[in-house]
């Protein structure tokens, strides 16, 4: 494995505090109920989205599930956008009308993050069709978890992306538990990349807390799609630190057993994929502290503008309710 | 303008669709070589990166369309029978229907899904349905019930260049049905199709029941009873106004249907004029679908769920003699 240069390395670490602090701050909105709905952090899970997405293009289509602030920070969403939509302002990405599960910004090419478990992946044959058909040289991105890989729209893409040999990168992250339930309690085998290695497609497994490797992997893999124009997989195992979702009184849900199952396994997880690197990154001397605290102060920033833009936009007027049905 | 069956009616707008838009797709199970035939020789023309043939894999493909269709793709799926569409149900309902109004009008989804109703044919209750009222309630989700050749030929047309998604509810029953056609008459999704002017009562006929319902008017004519028929041929959106002139013409309103009863497209129409026309009305409305049940293989049993042409006459009798 080559060694990343200095930049490179910043940037992803950057992108993961971003992220991170991003997380945080819908937290603690959410305790000051200043926002509705579920928040899906994806705490603890930052290096899988942005070692994928940067090494992605601009133009290559990202889709992506509820859990969807990550990847949309990671392919370079902008801030203001999200977070606007968060609140459910006109300035959001949907106008207030899809809200946090469904975050994108055409922009970079995020274009859809689909909260039914599993119906991506045949939006992502779609799109990685039309890709091929005009031979755009672009590929498609899709994010899933563990507990979709048991969907029959899984199945059913895997098998038509291998028979038509449709440019998509399929990446499971597999965290272990899909809402509450254990994956070693629904499935026989955890090594999920085996059901890709079944389709016949080019499937690689990944340590998630190592945003270099997963990075460095998604390279070649996207590599390997432009070249021989056919799908890969990659199954990257993450911890999410926090809870399926917060919001909508699911802390008096969760109050079982399957809690204190989740904080043992964060607590005995190696590392925070952030600490991880930086760590890495201060014994190669390719980062001090106070440059670390810089990154910090600067992301924190970006987030804190965007949720006073947030604050004051509006919400969209009354009539948008029932806008957009319909094109005529 | 030419004669045509509606069978070859739905080829030829496939047909014209692919020649005048090279990104037009097909895609569907063995439509390379279609056993009923109204697929054939495309591929010959269009060959295999137009005409595809899909895996068996209804969600998928359906996916796949909606997910091209952001991308310059203008595709056609045909999923072959209408109780196929429950199979993509989540892909039409959760991502079709959605995909739009989610994003605020920055994405849309001009896809056709083309199914065939085959009820009548010995299929038994898997193959029969008309899911009519299932697809109508999604917001989102266009539909129309050809009943004529030249609106099966026009409204496949207008469908496909239609930016939203739309359901095409092709009647197996209509295949053989011969009439000249005007390619160039096109027709708008939305407009019902008067198919004979009257003034005494109005049937409002939808899809194949237009079989039925013109065997039924032409007796009654003849018993001096002129009976003004429509033909929707649009399931959603339907411009009601025709039917509400209709309504409060004649005063008597029956609704010849192929949906099950509950939640049928004839409780909704029935609905919807009970509350424009009221005043006018002269007896309670008047619906004939299918029972709440499902279709026996019995081609005995199965001619004892939907109204032929006597009941119907039987009943608008009874209606305008109370």
């Amino acid at each position: 494995m080559n060694t990343l240069n200095q930049s490179v390395q910043l940037n992803l670490l950057r992108r993961m505090i971003r992220i991170r602090l991003f997380e945080e701050k819908c937290s603690l909105l959410k305790d000051q109920k200043k926002i509705s709905g579920p928040i899906h952090a994806c705490t603890g899970q930052e290096a899988s989205v942005v070692g994928v997405c940067q090494a992605l293009t601009k133009a290559d289509v990202l889709i992506s599930t509820h859990r969807s602030h990550g990847s949309n920070i990671a392919k370079g969403a902008s801030l203001n956008l999200l977070m606007a939509e968060i609140f459910g302002k006109s300035t959001g990405c949907s106008g207030g009308k899809g809200g946090s599960m469904h975050l994108f910004d055409l922009e970079v090419s995020s274009i859809m993050s689909t909260a039914i478990v599993g119906s991506g992946l045949p939006l992502a044959c779609g799109t990685a069709f039309a890709q091929k058909y005009f031979s755009s040289q672009q590929i498609t991105c899709v994010f899933f978890g563990d507990g979709a890989s048991n969907e029959g729209t899984f199945h059913e893409s895997l098998n038509l992306a291998t028979a038509w040999k449709l440019p998509i990168l399929f990446v499971l992250e597999n965290n272990n538990v899909a809402v509450t339930t254990p994956l070693s309690s629904v499935i026989l085998n955890n090594q999920l990349s085996n059901r890709a290695l079944s389709y016949d497609m080019n499937s690689k497994n990944i340590d998630g807390q190592c945003v270099k490797s997963v990075y460095q992997n998604a390279v070649d893999s996207i590599n390997y799609i432009r070249d021989e124009c056919k799908p890969a997989f990659l199954e990257i195992k993450v911890q999410r630190f926090g809870e399926h979702q917060q919001g909508a009184a699911y802390d008096k849900v969760a109050d079982c057993g399957y809690k204190d199952e989740l904080l043992k396994q964060i607590a005995s997880y190696p590392l925070d994929p952030i600490k991880k690197l930086s760590n890495e990154m201060f014994e190669e001397k390719l980062i001090s502290t106070a440059v670390l605290e810089k990154i910090y102060m600067e992301e924190y920033l970006l987030i804190d503008q965007a949720v006073s833009c947030a604050e004051q936009d509006p919400f969209s007027s009354s009539s948008e309710a029932t806008s957009n049905v319909y094109s005529n | 303008m030419h004669t045509c069956s509606y069978g070859n009616a739905v080829r030829e707008a496939l047909h014209d669709e692919m020649l005048h838009n090279k990104n037009v797709v097909l895609m569907g199970q063995d439509i390379q070589s279609n056993v009923y035939g109204y697929t054939e020789s495309l591929y010959d023309i269009f060959g295999a990166q137009r005409v595809i043939n899909t895996p068996i894999s209804e969600a998928a493909v359906l996916g796949t369309a909606v997910g091209s269709s952001l991308y310059g793709i203008i595709p056609i799926v045909d999923l072959t029978v209408a109780s196929f569409l429950y199979i993509s149900m989540d892909q039409i309902a959760s991502i079709a229907s959605k995909i739009r109004y989610m994003h605020n009008g920055k994405h849309n989804a001009q896809i056709t899904i083309l199914v065939w109703l085959l009820y009548g044919t010995s299929s038994a209750s898997q193959h029969s349905d008309r899911p009519f009222s299932m697809i109508m309630n999604l917001p989102g989700i266009k539909s129309v019930a050809p009943a004529s050749v030249q609106d099966a030929y026009s409204l496949i047309r207008s469908s496909v260049n239609d930016p939203d998604p739309v359901v095409v509810f092709l009647d197996r029953n209509l295949f053989y049905q011969k009439e000249v056609i005007i390619k160039s008459a096109a027709v708008k999704i939305g407009i019902p199709r008067l198919v004979k002017p009257g003034s005494m009562v109005t049937i409002v006929s939808i899809s194949g029941a237009i079989k039925n319902s013109t065997i039924a008017v032409e007796s009654l004519l003849s018993k001096g009873i002129d009976c003004e028929l429509i033909d929707v041929r649009s399931l959603k959106p339907l411009d009601m106004s025709l039917i509400f002139e209709s309504v409060k013409k004649t005063g008597f309103l029956v609704v010849n249907d192929l949906s099950s009863q509950v939640c049928s497209v004839a409780e909704h129409l029935i609905a919807r004029c009970i509350s424009q026309c009221f005043t006018h009305l002269k007896a309670p409305p008047l619906a004939f679908t299918y029972p709440d049940a499902h279709t026996p293989f019995s081609p005995y049993l199965e001619s004892k769920l939907l109204a032929n042409p006597e009941d119907i006459e039987e009943g608008i009798l009874r209606l305008i003699n109370n």
